[in-house]
């Protein structure tokens, strides 16, 4: 029998044009701000967009956006995602503030699971997921849910050996679980000063040798930091703002959505 | 009023289960609620009844477990009931409350309920780390039904 959560989680889902999930082998990889970047960016081209923070163990889309503390609201349709700088969002931070989450086994399962049921998102082009990273249970979990709708995997690395053994892993379970992938995203692709990452030869020769897209290649950039730091917009940190902006319109290029 | 929706899922799971096993009527439904989403079991009755209006479940009895839930430390092996942490629970509505359209502020945990691990330790020892019995949030246990 078909688990009602199930059954919330396609509702929720019904009116969104395109999931665009996130995801990375590893941490430390700078999914998140790839993700939150994306979402930005698809926004400022004029789509209706939506961040979904999925990474319950370390959720860092309310730091990302500068939200400190939020009031949440419910409806009849659930959780109603607030809207920031024009995004809408929900974390598990939204919940949870500071406290952690040590979740094991069922309950990270469930509580992704009930993140996707009770969002209402309503009316999006897009809706960008921030996943955990890694292969674990709540992201397969997630996957069984999202593949059912448009969606594509972007998959995140960074120039390294170390980190694309972990990729060529991910890609396999993506391409058994019948996930379409949109292509792989090479962060930290430079050097600060500018020059090219020394292993960037390695993502590149990875990503014909595995016939994926590089989809972009976002360079290192030093004023991110402090960007984040004072809570303001990400298109202040030039350099990664406009590598983004190209990543959003190269995935928004390849879909029929139209701004909003 | 998260119970409406809660609600509509279990009717759209039941008629989905009707036709897939060619039910004529549903004639009783159990299910269990964990008490740590604090459902209001009359909301859930009278959505039941309103939401299931012209479908095969309509006359269907509805029967709401209410699985009592109980902790077990992992650490020390202490064993508490939900009485017990009720006031953490019910705090968490102060700091990370979420307000419904009647201006009710609800505990993160009517939605999700496994986010108990955030706001409830072991009483004897202060550890997060124990196990649940009964952790499901909502599911439906028995179906009768005519074919």
């Amino acid at each position: 029998m078909v688990e009602p959560w199930e059954i919330l989680a396609e509702r929720r889902m019904k009116e969104v044009g395109k999931i665009l999930l996130v995801g990375s082998g590893k941490g430390g990889v700078g999914k998140s701000l790839i993700a939150a970047g994306l979402a930005e960016a698809l926004k400022a081209r004029g789509f209706r967009t939506g961040l979904f923070d999925l990474d319950i163990h370390g959720p860092s889309v309310p730091e990302i956006l500068g939200v400190e503390k939020i009031e949440l609201r419910g409806t009849r349709e659930g959780l109603e995602p607030p809207s920031i700088n024009g995004v809408k969002a929900m974390s598990v931070g939204f919940l949870v503030g500071k406290s952690p989450v040590p979740l094991r086994g069922a309950a990270k399962s469930e509580v992704v699971e009930d993140l996707i049921a009770n969002t209402n998102w309503g009316h999006l082009d897009y809706l960008v997921v921030d996943l955990p990273p890694g292969t674990g249970e709540e992201v397969v979990d997630s996957l069984r849910v999202f593949r059912r709708f448009p969606h594509g995997f972007i998959v995140v690395a960074t120039p390294s050996v170390l980190a694309l053994s972990v990729v060529e892993r991910l890609l396999r379970l993506l391409i058994d679980e019948r996930i379409s992938i949109e292509g792989l995203v090479a962060n930290m692709a430079t050097l600060p000063g500018g020059a090219p990452h020394p292993g960037l030869p390695v993502i590149e020769e990875f990503s014909k040798k595995q016939h994926i897209r590089l989809l972009a290649k976002i360079p290192f950039d030093l004023t991110l930091e402090e960007v984040l730091m004072k809570k303001a917009p990400l298109s202040d940190a030039k350099a990664f703002w406009e590598s983004i902006l190209e990543l959003s319109e190269t995935i928004s290029a390849e879909t029929s959505a139209h701004p909003g | 009023m998260h119970e409406w929706s809660v609600t509509q899922s279990i009717v759209e799971a039941l008629l989905r289960f009707a036709e897939e096993n060619g039910l004529r009527n549903i004639t009783r439904v159990v299910i269990e609620v964990n008490q740590l989403s604090q459902l209001e079991n009359d909301i859930i009755k009278e959505a039941f009844q309103i939401l299931t209006r012209g479908t095969i479940a309509e006359d269907a009895e509805l029967v709401i477990d209410e699985a009592p839930v109980s902790f077990v430390c992992r650490n020390c092996g202490y064993r508490w009931g939900l009485e017990d942490v009720l006031r953490e629970i019910n705090d968490a509505a102060k700091t990370h409350g979420i307000v419904d359209e009647e201006g009710t502020v609800d505990p993160p945990l009517h939605y999700l309920p496994m986010l108990v691990y955030s706001f409830v330790k072991c009483p004897r020892c202060g550890s997060r780390d124990f196990e649940i019995e009964n952790p499901y949030s909502v599911r439906i246990k028995n179906v009768e039904g005519e074919k």
